[in-house]
């Protein structure tokens, strides 16, 4: 009987196979696809947090994938490889929402409160709440590395091949990251 | 300080179905690419890699070929068409001649035009050989009994009516 970890291996190492050999790239891709899009999906829900916009960049991601598959060198793992376009594309998409919604911080936080709890797809509590309107005042980067560090459980060396920033900066930027939010919790659940 | 191991880390959901709904739409839209790319290829194999240029130039001259051959059948059309009447004043202008040397002139022109018609219109006019030449037989019969003068005077008046004839 394989572990749920041992099957991970097991799968990727076919994927990465086939896709190197260029036996059955289809099969590959689908393997791919079938392995990681929940992964991929929840990394870009957390950072753009509505379901559509996911919805968008997961697909884009895929088919970026797809287009670029005879680049992949098997340097990193597939799940790697595949996380560094979804980081990519989550950040063009948020620098050019951000271009045109020119929300200032107050008004950006109490619209992030607002849709969450409107959202009948979201099922957090009110914690949740105040852990992704702490997350919206971070930097888009650091935002991403709490994202993968603490949701995902992603090792540093791993995120810094997403990303491609040092582990030690990665380390440094985590920290900054969880005091920030912590102090953000405190305060609101101070005033509230 | 937050419990951070009391935080779920589940916190948001989606649609029923929604991930075998994914796969599908990712690979409706590789098909898609996949069927987009094999066109590309196969119209490169055809125009050549520069062949988005050559099909462009190619669609402009026949553009331009279409516009030269309509212009062709538009003057021809106008080649065909009958021509502008003279008027007087148009004549009259352009002339050194006095008011009433153009009206001679024009109705010299439209006479002859006039002329023209009539004898277009004309039946053909045959003459047969029994016209041109008189029955020998008859006219030696009613020529036996007259003088010379009065055979002169015949053949005289005969030549007349046929040149009146004519």
């Amino acid at each position: 009987m394989h572990s749920k970890e041992e099957k991970q291996v097991t799968e990727e190492q076919s994927i990465t196979y086939f896709i190197l050999e260029k036996k059955d790239t289809e099969k590959a891709f689908h393997l791919m696809l079938q392995a990681y899009q929940k992964p991929i999906y929840y990394y870009i829900r957390r950072m753009v947090l509505a379901h559509e916009d996911a919805d968008d960049i997961c697909q884009i991601t895929f088919i970026k994938a797809w287009k670029n598959l005879d680049r992949f060198r098997g340097e990193s793992k597939v799940s790697t490889w595949l996380h560094r376009i979804a980081y990519n594309e989550t950040m063009t998409f948020l620098s050019k929402s951000k271009k045109t919604n020119h929300l200032d911080m107050d008004e950006a936080k109490f619209g992030i409160s607002n849709s969450l709890q409107g959202d009948p797809l979201f099922t957090g509590e009110e914690i949740h709440v105040l852990l992704h309107t702490a997350l919206a005042t971070l930097p888009e980067k650091q935002k991403a590395v709490f994202i993968m560090r603490y949701f995902e459980e992603k090792p540093y060396e791993e995120i810094a091949v997403i990303t491609g920033t040092s582990q030690g900066a990665l380390k440094a930027s985590y920290h900054h990251a969880v005091n920030k939010i912590e102090s953000y919790v405190k305060s609101q659940s101070k005033f509230s | 300080m937050i419990n951070w191991n009391d935080i779920s880390k589940k916190e948001f959901d989606v649609p029923a179905g929604y991930f075998d709904q994914l796969t599908s739409s990712i690979e409706k839209r590789i098909e898609e690419e996949v069927f987009t790319t094999q066109r590309t290829k196969i119209l490169e194999k055809r125009f050549g890699k520069d062949g988005k240029v050559r099909r462009i130039i190619w669609s402009a001259l026949a553009s331009a070929a279409v516009v030269v051959l309509g212009w062709f059948i538009l003057k021809m059309n106008q080649l065909q068409s009958p021509t502008q009447m003279v008027e007087f004043d148009t004549v009259l202008d352009s002339t050194a001649l006095n008011e009433e040397e153009v009206i001679l002139l024009l109705s010299e022109e439209d006479m002859a035009i006039f002329f023209e018609e009539e004898i277009a219109e004309l039946p053909a006019f045959e003459i047969s050989e029994n016209d041109i030449k008189p029955n020998r037989d008859q006219d030696s019969q009613s020529l036996d009994s007259l003088t010379s003068e009065e055979i002169l005077e015949y053949l005289i008046e005969s030549d007349i009516d046929f040149l009146e004839m004519q």
